[in-house]
């Protein structure tokens, strides 16, 4: 299990329900990720989830971890396989 | 406390001691008024997102003086990714209120304060940036509420401050004490007025010296002794009164304007950001009104929901597929997302001021306000058409729960099949509500004379355009040489 901190854009005009996208993300990675705030000191790797391409969401705290950017509903798969892959890698 | 909850916030409000005046009456209990309680509500969201983390990024920032995190209600602009920002802030609460928030007018008036404070201190040796900083830092910490008070009742119009046959029509310095000052007047159009922690007063036009009197800004508790509130009333306002909320339109949220009668109040040396430097005036008036012409994005976040509204109100009335709606509701957001796009520019094109603010472009500022005092009308206008005539005609709520004529009123206005007759209406009822109703003062009448009336923004337009680059541009295209 690795901890991912969360970051979401502002969502002022969002092309995709963020908050929505997390709770899917969350169910497909369950067993291997867990969700934490940004600023969880466990969380090497922030999942940054932000409504459109202008991706204007505040990066500059995570500038020493690494950054997974999620910017539409179709970054679900992507992201999910992304991010277990972090398990796996803690694993071997 | 650098960020305060909700329930924090409507709390503290219930610590104020407000001369609040409604119909006549003084207000006793101001937070829970069914006519006002809306408009907290409003405000009450703009510390509860805050909180959450979907919506933070907007809602917050770091303060340059504290470097704490804090509400970007009370922050002064130190990037054009911070007037950006501000810009969707206000886009994403007009959406998710329908109306007007109330808060950015304390911001506007905080950030220009900043601007114009150093620079009088520059100019004269006064300490004004120091006394308001001071101010600031507290502001911050409590994650207040502040009222921006701008409009004097200005009396004869053609007259200035000092030939008003009642010199009371613009506020001004009647005494000065040894530890402060009392001042007499009143603004009007107070949006937010009462559910503000603090009111900021700044003078509402460029002055002369004849008129240093009335060059004055400060901040006082919003009841402080001497404040009198009066609030305004809003169309189908008392529709609030009902046991039904349908009629409403809006259930949760709504915006209040009050007219602020200062009555001789004392206003301590601490808390005075400008006393009679006239020359001064005309520049924090417009640097005031250039960034709450930038916070009109707002109409683009009510725009939202009207369009919503219409989009749906057309598939419950069958009519979505019509080419003439659907053309009709992409000029609504071709208009909405225009509005927009005035407000992310002259964040965009902001520049850093001697004091290390950021301010907006201004005349992409008043470009935008421009389009804001026409656009939601045109788009109101492409609701009503396409809301069709019930939106005015439809009995009421407790009509449809009649036992006698309820029955025919669900008969007969029954649409496709499957459409909820309650939920067709409650659809009218936020379309007339917006506008026409309630949040219509905010949506349409706010959209033209808030932040300066059109005709404010066109003198700004014609003042800040190069027109001699544009003639130059164009006599080098046809041959024509400048000595000619």
């Amino acid at each position: 299990m690795v901890f991912v901190g969360l970051k979401y854009c502002g969502g002022c005009t969002p092309r995709y329900d963020r908050v929505e996208f997390v709770s899917r993300l969350k169910e497909k990675i369950a067993k291997h990720v867990r969700l934490v705030s940004y600023d969880d000191p466990r969380a090497e790797h922030v999942l940054v989830v932000v409504g459109c391409e202008s991706a204007c969401a505040e990066t500059e705290p995570f500038k020493d971890k690494t950054v997974h950017l999620a910017s539409q509903e179709e970054d679900l798969e992507r992201m999910a396989e992304t991010l277990i892959m972090l398990d796996n890698g803690n694993n071997t | 406390m650098a960020m305060m909850t909700g329930e924090q916030y409507e709390a503290s409000l219930r610590k104020l001691n407000l001369q609040v005046y409604q119909f006549g009456k003084k207000v006793e209990n101001v937070v829970d008024d069914p006519i006002i309680r809306p408009s907290m509500n409003a405000v009450k969201l703009t510390y509860e997102l805050a909180h959450q983390p979907e919506y933070e990024d907007l809602m917050t920032a770091t303060s340059h003086i504290s470097g704490k995190k804090i509400n970007r209600f009370t922050h002064i602009h130190q990037s054009t990714d911070d007037l950006v920002k501000k810009t969707k802030m206000g886009r994403l609460l007009g959406s998710l209120t329908g109306c007007c928030f109330q808060r950015c007018v304390g911001m506007d008036a905080m950030n220009a304060l900043s601007i114009v404070t150093y620079d009088i201190d520059q100019k004269l040796g006064t300490e004004y940036n120091k006394r308001f900083l001071k101010y600031l830092a507290y502001v911050q910490e409590n994650d207040l509420t502040c009222d921006g008070a701008m409009t004097d009742p200005k009396g004869d119009r053609s007259l200035p401050p000092h030939k008003q046959p009642d010199p009371d029509m613009f506020l001004h310095v009647v005494e000065e004490k040894e530890d402060g000052i009392v001042v007499r007047g009143a603004k009007a159009h107070q949006t937010g007025a009462v559910n503000s922690h603090e009111i900021i007063v700044m003078p509402t036009i460029s002055m002369r010296e004849a008129d240093a009197e009335y060059a004055v800004s400060f901040a006082l508790p919003a009841d402080a002794e001497g404040i009198t509130y009066i609030m305004g009333r809003q169309s189908c306002d008392t529709r609030k009164l009902e046991a039904g909320k349908i009629d409403r339109g809006n259930s949760l949220f709504g915006g209040h304007e009050a007219l602020v009668v200062f009555d001789d109040v004392f206003v301590p040396w601490e808390r005075v950001f400008m006393y009679k430097e006239f020359e001064f005036a005309g520049q924090l008036v417009e640097n005031f009104a250039s960034y709450h012409r930038q916070s009109y994005a707002c109409k683009a976040g009510v725009g939202d929901v009207l369009i919503g509204a219409t989009q749906t109100i057309a598939e419950y009335n069958g009519a979505a597929k019509a080419s003439h709606v659907k053309d009709k509701i992409i000029e609504m957001n071709h208009l909405n997302e225009t509005l927009f796009c005035g407000s992310v520019a002259c964040a965009c094109e902001g520049g850093k001021q001697p004091s290390g603010t950021y301010l907006v472009n201004t005349l992409l500022a008043n470009v935008c306000k421009q389009n804001v005092t026409r656009f939601p009308y045109e788009i109101a206008r492409l609701a009503q058409d396409i809301a069709g005539g019930l939106m005015v005609t439809l009995p009421s709520e407790d009509d449809f729960k009649s036992p006698e004529v309820g029955e025919w009123l669900t008969k007969y206005y029954k649409t496709c099949e499957g459409i909820s007759t309650e939920n067709r209406n409650r659809m009218l009822r936020l379309i007339e509500n917006i506008t026409l109703g309630t949040a219509a003062v905010g949506y349409l009448t706010e959209s033209m004379h808030g932040a300066g009336s059109p005709q404010a923004q066109r003198i700004m337009i014609s003042r800040q355009v190069n027109m001699a680059q544009k003639q130059k541009a164009a006599k080098q295209l046809c041959g024509i040489k400048e000595e000619e």
